[in-house]
């Protein structure tokens, strides 16, 4: 069965106009991503990567061209409506991890199905199925402060996976960690995409994501070099 | 989870809460402090001037308080008196007041005639305990009570004759010769130096006024005369009768304390001022600390709106706390204050003293005091809050967590 495409970009171009010299930090990119993608976006930096997330993630506008997620013209969209659409249709998964300081783990994952106004009974229970599928069920209680930086990330990965989004953006979410927590959140990730065909794209620098991803999408000066398959 | 978050929020900066709160704190309290001490001189103040002699409200004959003559009388009948009986029992005293030539052997003075009911008349301004020397007066005495300082001028004692004339009832003549029984001293020298009380009965007599008089004076709380206004001109006919409180009476007392009042008001403001300052600082600082977290939000998909009313309750609450934490603080201090007044000494105390008022400065205990420093706060920090407010509605996510 042939995949369903969740994210179109067609002549996407982001150009900042308020510095010296205009830099076009996507440049003319047309991308497609299946339902089930473990998608890498490679570069170097300043190659265009996190413009290229934020863009897909309606969190900036486009210059000019469009992005489509599903049937829905995301560049069209108002702010509000972003916000909403954002809600309940994308996971976020960030470098230094932003869970809520004030908030236990689970209270973390729960917060963003609170604001989808579901019920306390589905949210406790989500939060704790997907707390235990990050193996983070002994720790549900502890605020961020008191989990490591690779337990933080994988309340966040568990948080962007609560509002049962249509993909999930990570930006370089292994930055910030040691290899042993690299290689427990990238296991856990490529489970989560396997068993629940959640969709992942991340841009990252590491190797070791790299390794991992199923296809490695490279930009260099906000343009597509490269669009590999991995096995 | 929105108010368990903003209150765990508030608790985030324990350090900046506490001096928040703390401000709010003090500047209440102080400002409670201020208003209470301001309006216990201001009861005070009514008290004595209104309480003291003219009574915070007066019945006359309509057209008596502009054309002050005895012509202008009142009638006194059984529904008045069923009016006054049903809504201000033992509340009222009969007066007819007049301007006569007063004399004793030596010397004449103008001075100030007044009739009264003598028991009414005691038991609402208490004359008995003003008098110097003599005895008081019985409603069937054909005898006087002065003034200190009528006396002195006219050269009268106890038992000495004092004899005055002057124009009754429709013009008719007025005379009376009159046994001084006691003597009594007004704290007030306008009164002290020209009232003559006499038994009523006798007034109307020698007034040619028989069932007459000028004033029934009401003595209540002042704070209730308006009320009781409204109530007497519904029961009583308003072409006949004019009602009147003593803010009426009074204007240049009520004037007095205005400004008075605006002075402490402007002190307050200026507390307030800089209360808001503090306060503006606080989120000022607050917003730019969390600017990158609300970002987060924003992009995880909280709705600004929500964010907003998150932000503006953690900011009421610190408000509030600090609020209700300053009346809590100011009550017991309110307290000792009202069963521990502070007592005046030296020249104030005899200026005081002189007036006939008791030298010591009282605090109000009304809880309006307490209530409007809350809602002067509530008032600020809401508007205060506009400023977040504005803030998390403007924001874009991405700029806002690149900060």
């Amino acid at each position: 069965m042939e995949s369903k495409i969740i994210i179109k970009t067609s002549e996407l171009t982001k150009t900042y106009t308020d510095v010296a010299v205009p830099v076009h930090a996507v440049n003319h990119v047309n991308l497609e991503i299946t339902q089930g993608e473990f998608t890498a976006i490679i570069g170097p930096s300043g190659s265009g990567k996190t413009t290229l997330l934020n863009l897909i993630g309606g969190l900036d506008k486009p210059t000019s061209g469009e992005i489509w997620v599903d049937d829905v013209k995301i560049n069209e969209l108002s702010d509000n409506e972003l916000i909403d659409f954002r809600l309940y249709n994308i996971g976020f998964v960030f470098q230094a991890y932003n869970l809520i300081p004030v908030l236990s783990a689970m209270e973390n994952v729960e917060f963003i199905m609170l604001l989808q106004n579901k019920p306390k009974a589905e949210r406790q229970k989500r939060a704790l199925q997907l707390l235990q599928e990050v193996g983070l069920a002994d720790r549900v209680n502890n605020k961020p402060t008191e989990l490591s930086g690779g337990q933080q990330q994988r309340v966040a990965v568990a948080r962007a996976l609560a509002s049962k989004p249509k993909f999930i953006l990570a930006d370089e979410p292994t930055a910030n960690l040691d290899s042993h927590s690299t290689a427990n959140l990238l296991d856990i990730m490529e489970r989560l995409n396997k068993e629940e065909n959640s969709t992942f794209v991340f841009s990252t620098h590491d190797q070791r994501v790299i390794e991992r991803a199923r296809r490695v999408i490279t930009l260099e000066d906000g343009k597509i070099v490269s669009d590999v398959q991995q096995n | 989870m929105l108010i368990k978050l903003a209150w765990r929020n508030i608790w985030r900066n324990k350090r900046r809460t506490y001096i928040t709160m703390g401000v709010m704190f003090f500047s209440v309290l102080l400002a409670i402090l201020m208003r209470s001490m301001q309006n216990g001189v201001y009861d005070e103040m009514i008290n004595n001037v209104v309480g003291y002699y003219t009574g915070q409200i007066q019945i006359h004959q309509k057209g008596y308080w502009e054309e002050q003559t005895l012509d202008n009388a009142l009638q006194l009948n059984d529904t008045l008196y069923n009016v006054l009986e049903n809504q201000l029992p033992n509340q009222y005293t009969e007066r007819i007041e007049t301007f006569v030539l007063a004399a004793s052997n030596s010397t004449t003075k103008g001075a100030m005639l007044v009739g009264v009911n003598p028991e009414n008349e005691n038991q609402l301004t208490h004359i008995e305990e003003k008098l110097i020397e003599g005895n008081y007066l019985t409603p069937e005495d054909n005898a006087a009570l002065i003034g200190e300082g009528l006396a002195k001028k006219l050269k009268l004692s106890v038992h000495d004759t004092l004899v005055f004339i002057g124009q009754g009832y429709h013009g008719v003549n007025a005379a009376g010769k009159f046994a001084v029984k006691g003597i009594v001293k007004f704290g007030s020298p306008e009164l002290n130096n020209q009232l003559i009380y006499i038994p009523l009965k006798s007034a109307q007599e020698i007034l040619g006024m028989p069932n007459l008089v000028t004033t029934i004076a009401v003595f209540t709380d002042y704070k209730k005369a308006e009320e009781i206004k409204a109530s007497l001109n519904t029961s009583l006919l308003t072409d006949k009768y004019e009602i009147m409180t003593w803010k009426e009476m009074m204007p240049e007392l009520v004037e007095m304390i205005a400004l008075d009042s605006a002075g402490g008001i402007l002190m307050i403001a200026v507390l307030y001022l800089i209360v808001a300052f503090v306060f503006l600082g606080t989120l000022i600082m607050m917003i730019s600390e969390r600017l990158h977290e609300f970002g987060v939000l924003i992009a995880i998909g909280m709705k600004k709106r929500k964010l907003a009313l998150m932000v503006y309750l953690e900011t009421i609450s610190v408000a509030l706390l600090g609020v209700m934490l300053g009346v809590v603080g100011a009550s017991p201090v309110i307290a000792y204050f009202y069963y521990n007044p502070i007592r005046f000494t030296g020249e104030v105390a005899k200026t005081y003293e002189n007036y006939g008022f008791e030298p010591v400065l009282k605090v109000s205990t009304d809880p309006m005091i307490f209530i409007n420093q809350g809602i002067i706060i509530y008032i600020l920090a809401s508007v205060l809050a506009v400023y977040p407010i504005l803030k998390i509605l403007k924001l874009k996510a991405i700029e806002a967590m690149r900060s």
